[in-house]
């Protein structure tokens, strides 16, 4: 028993748990990755998961940030993928270009696929930068459009978002590897702008391309 | 001059009172009071000993006649002695007829001659009180239409000790620690009282007083009581108690146990059966002619369902809770110092349960403790004006895998003040006001209520006209909770530190009648506006948490209350209450702990009483309630609970005998049938069964 307990009693209390409580949304610790001033956090975060990837060729599927507005909550990850699904045309060894793209992550407190179908464009190693408008409802196949899908789940519960607007930007599309942009318009007040660089860990063949994509 | 209390109306009030009551007045010499006090059911058993000025106050007779008095006497009394003094509306002792509050009191009498075999099934019968029971041992308690699948909007007290759960103020109805035998009276006070007991009072209070010390020395009694329900499953309940009652110290001990396995099957599923055991010991010391000394201490284990707003699956979980105070009180003091009481408590809570038997959340390794330390200074200024001020600290201790990890295992402080004033500036005429700030440990920033009353009485009635204001802080769940998936670890549920405390203002106006002194009748009128609701905003699967409401909810109601002494051995109790929302905003998603949104009324019959030479005693009675309906959110992950209550009600009697006058031996049979309600019982379809409990019981009582 301390000498004397009621200063004791005092000084803890004074010390411990007042005001109110010290928190914060999850969200809050989530970094803004593709912000102009989180580049160098990007270019690192890419690299640490290329190393992993290159030793696992599992072990990391690439890097995805996003934030904006979903369900009139405002939200902002920071995501390392655990998968990158590609849709490549062609046959192995014999690709002739990119059909889509599906990219698995998770937040503190969903999971996420981004999926990018007609993306098209021929594989390589060097810079790209090709525009895309995200049609939305209209859906019609074109060399400038592409269409996206986002899901979200808990496991207990998912939210499937398609035939959106929006924009995206490929900056790089090699046979391992697909990096760009996006601003994705979800419906509503509900709006998303991020970035990704995906690693190839699943490679999907769909043999001739019977699209309209060149 | 300070007014002298020593006279045998304090003995009959403050023997066996807990000293935490700020104005307990030290026991004069002689011996202390029968828990069997004024006749007149529904009022307080203790002699009427009132704080407002001495002058005001009749002398009255010794406490053997008060406890003996039978139907003639009672014509003879003045409403005031009949009705007596209680403790917990202002937490000073005042007389029950100008008390500044809705306050029901359920005697001895009508405890021991009632079908109830559990305290919230004591409280049907108040009005404005709903009373839901999900399992076996699990109960829902709520006052005047808020709290219903929380039970977290009132306080619950035994011997003046909070026993709500520091983590969400909800209320473990097994953990008492005392048999339905053993409770000397209850009293529900309704309304906002925060500015007396603090926060989470904002709808009422329900103070649970054990069995006062007796005018024999000794008294000591054990009982059994075993029975069915319809199913036919099994009950079993075994209590005992001793109460020492000297000149200088009175010393209770009360234990009690019950298996009960009744009324738990709803459409083929059995929930899990309820096992509990519990004991409350305490001791009062007179240490000179104007100190008394306090200490009090109870335990309870049970295990039962884990059905909760929460928890939407039903296993055992194991709760335990454990309580102590101490209190030292000094009175008669020179100047316009009138008391000072100096007072600690602290209670702890854990559940325990097999994770594995759940797929959704639970609430296994939650620990908690809160402990408070205060002082409270009675001033007597003049035979016109009394003030009273005070103040306390607190820290609670809480560890819980469901709160954040910066709040789980962190002891958080807080503190309390308040002051009041008594003016009486006629002889019919009492002024009161009340104000205290509260910086509750999850708020962290203070937080006003206060109270106002005019109270004007005369030898037959009195009228009160109340406005209060009163809050709940925050639940540690609601402003601190981080539920995660224990399988992706995501966060499925997030407490909202930002939350306003919601908050109720209540104007009432209300009466004591007694047209003869055989019949007292109390009606009550309010009109209450609530703010800052919690609403439980669960739809966005990005982020759930909780939000607070902007707009105000009002609600008006209405209760009535009869007390009749018919004969020396048979006493009518009748009660009834409405309430009704009338101001609400339709499209606000479910709110957490105010989900009725429609009108309700309940009603209550009672019939009771005791031979002369109480050889024989008998009981009947019934209540109903009203169809409700509660849109909620429940479980975690959440999901929608459309529940839609129908007509609930209940019958019950007990009768007891002693066969031979000789044999300190009594018998007793119990029955109860209802209709009883099925709650959130998601996925299972609701709706009302018939239930029913019969039971034979077997007590030994000497006094």
């Amino acid at each position: 028993m301390p000498k004397r307990p009621l200063t004791w009693i005092v000084g803890v209390a004074a010390l411990c748990g007042c005001g109110p409580l010290p928190l914060e949304s999850e969200y809050s610790h989530q970094r803004a990755i593709c912000s102009m001033d989180e580049a160098a956090l990007f270019d690192e975060l890419v690299e640490d998961c290329r190393a992993r990837w290159e030793q696992d060729g599992s072990a990391c599927a690439g890097v995805l940030g996003f934030e904006g507005s979903i369900e009139g909550v405002a939200v902002i990850v920071e995501s390392e993928l655990v998968r990158t699904e590609f849709d490549e045309r062609g046959v192995p060894g014999a690709v002739t270009g990119r059909a889509g793209v599906s990219m698995i992550g998770a937040s503190p407190y969903f999971q996420f696929s981004l999926s990018l179908q007609h993306v098209g464009g021929s594989l390589s190693d060097d810079p790209v930068l090709r525009t895309y408008v995200v049609p939305g409802p209209s859906d019609v196949y074109d060399d400038e459009l592409v269409s996206a899908a986002i899901r979200l789940s808990t496991g207990a519960e998912s939210n499937d978002r398609n035939s959106f607007g929006g924009e995206l930007v490929i900056t790089r599309q090699s046979a391992t590897e697909q990096v760009g942009r996006f601003r994705f318009e979800l419906g509503g007040d509900d709006e998303i702008e991020g970035c990704f660089h995906a690693f190839g860990t699943d490679f999907e063949y769909k043999g001739e391309d019977t699209s309209s994509d060149p | 001059m300070i007014p002298s209390r020593w006279t045998g109306r304090a003995l009959a009030l403050l023997a066996g009172v807990a000293v935490l009551a700020p104005t307990t007045e030290v026991a004069a010499q002689g011996p202390e009071p029968s828990p069997n006090a004024p006749a007149n059911p529904g009022s307080s058993d203790s002699a009427p000993v009132s704080s407002q000025p001495e002058e005001e106050v009749e002398e009255v007779e010794d406490i053997e006649d008060i406890e003996n008095v039978d139907l003639a006497d009672l014509l003879d009394m003045d409403l005031d002695e009949q009705l007596g003094t209680t403790e917990a509306v202002s937490r000073s002792d005042e007389s029950i007829l100008r008390a500044p509050a809705t306050l029901t009191t359920i005697d001895t009498t009508r405890i021991r001659h009632s079908g109830a075999t559990t305290i919230p099934e004591l409280l049907r019968g108040v009005p404005g009180v709903q009373v839901v029971r999900n399992a076996a041992g699990n109960y829902l308690v709520s006052m005047r239409g808020t709290g219903g699948l929380t039970g977290n909007n009132l306080v619950v007290m035994l011997d003046g000790v909070p026993l709500n759960s520091p983590i969400d103020s909800s209320v473990d109805w097994d953990l008492m620690g005392l048999a339905v035998r053993d409770v000397e009276r209850i009293e529900v006070v309704r309304g906002p009282v925060s500015t007396i007991y603090g926060a989470d009072a904002y709808t009422g209070v329900i103070n649970i007083v054990s069995r006062q010390s007796t005018l024999a020395r000794h008294a000591a009694s054990v009982r059994g009581v075993g029975g069915t329900d319809l199913g036919p499953a099994p009950v079993g309940i075994g209590s005992a108690s001793y109460v020492f009652s000297g000149e200088k110290a009175t010393v209770k001990w009360f234990g009690t146990g019950r298996y009960d396995d009744t009324n738990n099957v709803r459409d083929g599923f059995r929930h899990p059966p309820l096992t509990q055991a519990g004991m409350v010991t305490s001791v009062d010391v007179s240490t000179s002619e104007r100190s008394r000394f306090h200490v009090e201490l109870g335990g309870s284990y049970s295990e039962r369902s884990s059905l909760d707003q929460l928890v939407l699956e039903s296993h055992p979980t194991e709760r335990g809770l454990a309580f102590g105070s101490i209190g030292w009180s000094i009175a008669e003091l020179p100047g316009v110092l009138d008391t000072v009481d100096v007072w600690a408590r602290s209670r702890a809570q854990f559940v325990r349960t097999d994770p594995d038997l759940f797929t959704g959340f639970n609430y296994t390794d939650t620990n908690a403790v809160r402990s408070e330390l205060g002082v409270d200074i009675g001033f007597d200024f003049h035979r016109m004006v009394r003030g009273r001020i005070g103040g306390q600290g607190t820290v609670d201790y809480i560890e819980a895998p469901y709160l954040h990890p910066a709040v789980s295992g962190t002891p958080r402080a807080g503190a309390a003040f308040h002051g009041g004033l008594s003016i009486y500036p006629t002889k019919t005429l009492d002024l009161n006001i009340h104000a205290r700030g509260d910086i509750p440990p999850v708020l962290g920033r203070l937080q006003p209520s206060f109270r106002t009353s005019i109270v004007y009485h005369r030898d037959r009635w009195s009228m009160r006209l109340a406005v209060a204001a009163a809050f709940r802080s925050p639940s540690y769940v609601e402003a601190g909770g981080q539920f995660r998936d224990p399988a992706t670890n995501f966060v499925l549920l997030e407490g909202n530190p930002q939350l306003q405390p919601p908050q109720q203002a209540t104007i009432e106006l209300g009466s004591i009648v007694a047209p003869i002194n055989a019949v007292t009748i109390r009606p009550t009128l309010y009109v209450s506006a609530s703010s800052s609701q919690v609403i439980a905003d669960f739809d966005p699967l990005v982020q759930k948490t909780y939000k607070s409401e902007a707009k105000p909810r009002w609600m008006t109601g209405a209760e009535l209350e009869v007390d009749w002494h018919i004969l020396d051995e048979l006493s009518l109790a009748a009660a009834t209450g409405y309430l009704r929302f009338f101001k609400f905003d339709e499209t606000t998603t479910p709110l957490v702990g105010v989900p009725e949104q429609n009108s309700t009324w309940t009603a209550m019959l009672r019939l009771y009483g005791t031979t002369t030479n109480e050889r024989y005693g008998y009981g009947v009675g019934g209540n109903v309630a009203s169809p409700r309906s509660y849109v909620a959110r429940a479980g975690i992950p959440p999901q929608i609970i459309d529940v839609d209550v129908p007509y609930t009600g209940y019958v019950d009697g007990r009768f007891e005998f002693q066969p031979a006058l000789a044999v300190p031996l009594w018998l007793s049979a119990t029955g109860q049938v209802g209709m009883m309600p099925r709650l959130f019982e998601s996925p299972f379809p609701l709706g009302a069964q018939l239930g029913g409990l019969f039971m034979l019981g077997l007590e030994w009582r000497r006094e």
